[in-house]
C-alpha cells in the first residue's frame, strides 16, 4: 500500500498473509451435533418425499407450519440456546404475519369496496391491443380431452408457489438468521401491500368474471384447471381438514398475483449468489413461466402478474435503500464517536 | 452478497475505547478504515460479547454501532475450553466464535491469530 507520509502510514491498514498457517477448524474441536443435524435433516427430506408421493403436497397453511417447524427444530438441534430463544421470538413474527395476512385476505371482501370487475380485463385489452390473453391462450393451447407437456409444466409451476417460498425461507432460517431478516423484511413488505389492496381494490379473477354462475358474463367461457397437469402426473395437494375449516379464502384477492409475485422474490433474493449470467438467466424464466401458468389457468390477468412484480421490485429496492442508509449512519455515528474520544 | 467478516478482537476494541492507550491512534485509524468499508457494504464487523460487555450502553451503540455481537454461549465456551491450553483462553474463544460464524477476518493489535489461515488486518506502524 503507498504511503504519501507517515499518518497516513498509520491510518492505513494492511492485510498479512503469513506462510503455513493453520485452519481455525483444526484447533477448534468440531460440533458433535453437526452429524446428528444431517443425518435428521436427511431423514426429513426423505419422510417429506414420501409424504408427498402418498398423500400429496402439503399446501394447506397449518401443514406446512407443521413441516417448516419440524424443519427448523432439527436444522436448530445441539444449537446454544439463544438461538433457540431467537427462533420463538421469530415463529411467533412470522405466524403472527401469516395470521394477519389470512384474516386480511379473506376479511377484504366484507370491508365495501367496490368490487373490480371490468378494470383489470380492460387493462389487459389495452396491452394486448384488445385480445383478451386467458382466453387467447385457451383457445390456442388447451383441450379439454388432452393433456399436453405444457399443462404439466404449467400445473407443476403453479403448485411450486406453496412450497418454493417457504423451503427458500426455512433453508434460510437454519443456515444465516442475519439472511432470514433480510429476505423477511422484503417479503412481509410485500405481503403488507398485497394485503392493503387485497382490501382496496378487491379484484374478480378471469375465470370468476367468465363464469356463468357468478353473472359478470364480461369474458367467454374459460376452463380452470391449474390441478390437471399435476393430477396426471400422478401427484396432488394434500389439505387437511383444519385448513378447511378455517375458511378464510378469498376468491377476489386477485389483484396482485401472489403467486407471480412469489414468482419471483424468491430468484430475486438470490440471484447475486448467482455467477454466469446463463443461468441468471434461465432463473428469471421462472416468473414468466409462472405469469404465463396464471393466465392459461384464468387465474389472473397480466396486469396482476405485473402489478406484482413492480411490489417485489419496490420492496428489495426499498429495503436496499434503507439498510445502505442504515450502515451510513451507524458508521457515521461509530466515526463521530471515535472522534470525539481521540480529541477528549 | 459477497461480503468480508471481519473480527475486532479484544486488544483492538479496547485500544479503539481507551483514548488514553498507546495503540489509541493506530486501532482509532484502523477502525476508521473499517467503518468505511462496511459504510459500502463490503465489510460485516463482528465483536464476541464478552469482549464488548465491559462498555456501557451508550458507547456499545455509538462507538460499537456498526458491530454485529456474537453472543458467547456456555457451549461456545466449553469448546472453547477443549482448545490447545497453548492458546490464551480468550483467543480460544474468538477462535471458536470465527469457526462458528465463518469469519474469514481477524482486525488485531497483537499476533495472536497470526498462526492462523485467516486474513490478518492491522495497522501500519508510525515510521
Amino acid at each position: 500500500m503507498p504511503e504519501t507520509n507517515a499518518d497516513s502510514a498509520a491510518l492505513a491498514a494492511e492485510s498479512l498473509s503469513a506462510p503455513a498457517r493453520l485452519a481455525v477448524t483444526s484447533v477448534v474441536p468440531s460440533d458433535r451435533w453437526r452429524f446428528a443435524r444431517r443425518i435428521s435433516i436427511g431423514l426429513y427430506v426423505v419422510g417429506y418425499v414420501w409424504w408427498f408421493v402418498a398423500n400429496g403436497l402439503i399446501i394447506d397453511r397449518i401443514s406446512v407450519a407443521i413441516s417448516v417447524g419440524l424443519f427448523i427444530a432439527i436444522g436448530h438441534l445441539g444449537r446454544p440456546l439463544r438461538r433457540w430463544a431467537w427462533l420463538i421470538f421469530d415463529v411467533l413474527c412470522y405466524c403472527v404475519m401469516w395470521l394477519a395476512y389470512e384474516q386480511t385476505r379473506g376479511g377484504a371482501d366484507r370491508a365495501g369496496f367496490p368490487l373490480q370487475v371490468e378494470a383489470p380485463r380492460n387493462i389487459d385489452r389495452f396491452l394486448f391491443f384488445g385480445a383478451d390473453p386467458s382466453v387467447w391462450m385457451q383457445r390456442h393451447f388447451y383441450e379439454a380431452q388432452s393433456i399436453h407437456w405444457y399443462d404439466n409444466v404449467a400445473s407443476a409451476t403453479y403448485f411450486s408457489h406453496f412450497i418454493f417460498p417457504v423451503i427458500a425461507l426455512a433453508a434460510l432460517w437454519v443456515i444465516s438468521h442475519r439472511q432470514w431478516a433480510r429476505f423477511m423484511k422484503r417479503f412481509a413488505t410485500l405481503l403488507f401491500v398485497a394485503c392493503t389492496m387485497f382490501v382496496l381494490l378487491p379484484t374478480v379473477p378471469p375465470w370468476m368474471a367468465a363464469d356463468p354462475k357468478h353473472d359478470y358474463d364480461i369474458l367467454p367461457h374459460l376452463a380452470r384447471h391449474t390441478g390437471r397437469g399435476f393430477s396426471s402426473m400422478g401427484l396432488k395437494g394434500f389439505v387437511n381438514k383444519w385448513n378447511t375449516a378455517l375458511d378464510w379464502g378469498n376468491a377476489i384477492a386477485a389483484m396482485p398475483s401472489l403467486h407471480a409475485s412469489f414468482a419471483l422474490f424468491v430468484p430475486a433474493f438470490f440471484l447475486p449468489l448467482i455467477k454466469p449470467k446463463w443461468l441468471k438467466a434461465l432463473v428469471l424464466t421462472f416468473p414468466l413461466i409462472m405469469a404465463a401458468s396464471l393466465v392459461y389457468f384464468g387465474e389472473h390477468y397480466v396486469i396482476d402478474a405485473l402489478v406484482g412484480w413492480a411490489i417485489v421490485g419496490a420492496s428489495f429496492l426499498f429495503w436496499g435503500w434503507f439498510e445502505r442508509r442504515q450502515r451510513r449512519v451507524r458508521a457515521a455515528r461509530a466515526l463521530a464517536t471515535l472522534s470525539l474520544g481521540s480529541s477528549a | 452478497m459477497s461480503v468480508r467478516k471481519v473480527l475486532l478482537s479484544r486488544d483492538l476494541i479496547d485500544a479503539i475505547a481507551g483514548p488514553h492507550s498507546a495503540s489509541h491512534r493506530q486501532a482509532a485509524a484502523l477502525y476508521a478504515t473499517l467503518l468505511e468499508t462496511y459504510a459500502t457494504g463490503s465489510d460485516l464487523l463482528f465483536a464476541l460479547s464478552t469482549d464488548l460487555d465491559h462498555f456501557d450502553k451508550a458507547t456499545r451503540r455509538a462507538l460499537f454501532a456498526s458491530v454485529v455481537i456474537a453472543h458467547v454461549s456456555r457451549q461456545h465456551r466449553s469448546n472453547a475450553r477443549k482448545v490447545d491450553a497453548a492458546y490464551a483462553p480468550e483467543t480460544a474463544l474468538a477462535l471458536v466464535i470465527i469457526a462458528a460464524e465463518k469469519i474469514t477476518a481477524v482486525a488485531a493489535l497483537g499476533d495472536q491469530f497470526d498462526a492462523f489461515d485467516l486474513e490478518i488486518i492491522k495497522p501500519l506502524q508510525s515510521q
